[in-house]
């Protein structure tokens, strides 16, 4: 694994369809992290609801979700580290970032959690590809408000820190709307998540380092949880059928 | 109950709703919402056509709320009108220019009534308007609430949420904001109108029902604004 790994990037990551996008996109690179925090539930379903769930995936449409993250970790041979609480705050997170070798850990954690001190303090930079262009699209499920005030879908690659979507900038860049705007959750955006992230990491590949840059602190919008009845205009727009 | 449009079910006081990964349906969820707001704001024009103009408790709102246009039914808009003799007193520039500072609390009710009075009249400064909208969009974005008093950082300073009267100038206020299309201020406005349209039958001032109806009226325009815009058919 060693030549297609970077040997300073780790992962912290649930397993969601971005974490199994993120891992596959950055598998055909090259570019996998050398190391993983999985964080998951105490399994509480029954062994019969763990393989209905597991059919379903394995049924998907999209090829890069068909296996769970802990599968894609096992088959790239990630050496990871498995914790049974999916709140990144947790003092077995704190810990187990705190005891890795890498400097910079790709944060795909729980949706909506925010990271504080003292994990913020671990000695890590925490790389994350936000769904939407900062400054002017910081907060929740931006990915629907770009859509509706640009018709467009963006990502932006930062440094997280203390304050909500304010961190340094890595990268950032636009893409066009899908051309089934069904697919934006489970798949469209954590595919251009997973493009960006690519793209940043290659440049960290021959680059040996990330430039950034601040975020301009004047203007910007933050945006909470989009309602339901923009959400379906934002994914009715563009659509051909009413469906 | 609507299984499409389950957002207004329910104590929303006791059980906020949250709308996260909020389930898509299709054309047919567009048109359920605007069954919805169409059938509680009926309600609330009929409620409202037996009330006389002398049981309003703030008739310079009522009136202000009348003249601006759409944000009333013509028949309750005309009814307030004739009433309305004497000239509107602003004098809400004053109290918007407050802003929260050291340990003191401050009550929301008279800010609530000047920003909305400020909107539809189109009076006080633009900056002082848009940093309480922001705020109180803020505040009930994030707690689902809106408390008759806070302290500063945005610290409920009671116990109580449950005057309906806050809700509806909050909302008539912001969905004002967002009757032109602005996404911030109309989320706000989608969801303030569903605690209203759940809390529907516990309207029983004037003034509340006829905030209400305006809010309802001023999102609807806002829904109407963006659907178009992204050529979507309501």
């Amino acid at each position: 694994m060693s030549g297609t790994s970077l040997p300073g990037v780790a992962i912290l990551a649930v397993d969601s369809n971005r974490s199994r996008m993120y891992l596959h996109r950055l598998a055909g690179e090259g570019l996998l992290p050398s190391r993983a925090i999985l964080l998951h539930k105490p399994e509480q379903r029954t062994p019969e609801d763990v393989a209905i769930g597991r059919e379903k995936y394995r049924v998907s449409p999209h090829a890069e979700l068909r296996l769970s993250t802990v599968e894609l970790l096992e088959q790239y041979e990630i050496p990871t580290v498995s914790l049974s609480t999916i709140d990144p705050n947790d003092p077995d997170v704190v810990e187990a970032v705190a005891g890795l070798d890498q400097e910079v850990v790709i944060y795909s954690g729980p949706g909506g959690a925010l990271l504080r001190d003292p994990l913020l303090e671990a000695g890590k930079r925490f790389l994350h590809v936000h769904p939407g262009i900062v400054p002017d699209f910081r907060g929740s499920t931006t990915v629907y408000y770009m859509l509706l005030a640009e018709g467009v879908v963006g990502a932006t690659a930062f440094f997280l820190n203390k304050e909500i979507d304010k961190g340094d900038v890595v990268a950032q860049k636009r893409y066009p709307a899908p051309a089934d705007r069904r697919t934006l959750d489970l798949y469209y955006d954590p595919w251009v998540r997973a493009q960006l992230l690519a793209e940043v990491l290659e440049r960290y590949r021959h680059s040996g380092t990330f430039e950034t840059w601040p975020q301009s602190d004047k203007g910007g919008e933050t945006y909470f949880i989009v309602h339901p009845v923009l959400k379906h205009i934002a994914m009715l727009a563009g659509s051909s059928s009413a469906f | 109950m609507s299984d499409l449009y389950p957002y207004v079910d329910g104590d929303l006081f006791r059980v906020p709703q949250h709308y996260m990964y909020s389930k898509y349906h299709g054309q047919i969820f567009l048109s359920e919402y605007m069954g919805l707001r169409a059938g509680v704001s009926r309600g609330l024009e009929e409620r409202l056509a037996g009330v006389s103009f002398n049981e309003f408790l703030d008739p310079d709102l009522v009136c202000a709320l009348a003249s601006f246009e759409g944000a009333l039914p013509t028949s309750v808009a005309l009814s307030i009108g004739g009433k309305c003799e004497k000239p509107l007193e602003l004098e809400c520039a004053d109290v918007l220019a407050f802003r929260p500072e050291g340990e003191k609390s401050f009550a929301t009710p008279p800010l609530l009534r000047a920003l909305c009075l400020a909107q539809v009249a189109d009076a006080g400064e633009p900056d002082d308007r848009w940093f309480w909208l922001q705020y109180f969009a803020k505040r009930f974005e994030v707690s689902k609430k809106i408390y008759p008093a806070y302290r500063p950082l945005a610290k409920p300073a009671t116990e109580d949420f449950s005057a309906l009267r806050l809700y509806g100038l909050a909302s008539a206020a912001i969905a004002h904001a967002a009757s032109s299309g602005n996404l911030k201020m109309l989320n706000a406005a989608l969801k303030l109108n569903d605690l209203l349209c759940s809390k529907a039958e516990e309207l029983t001032l004037p003034d509340e029902m006829l905030f209400t109806l305006a809010a309802l009226r001023l999102e609807m325009r806002g829904v109407a604004v963006i659907a178009e815009r992204q050529g979507v058919a309501l």
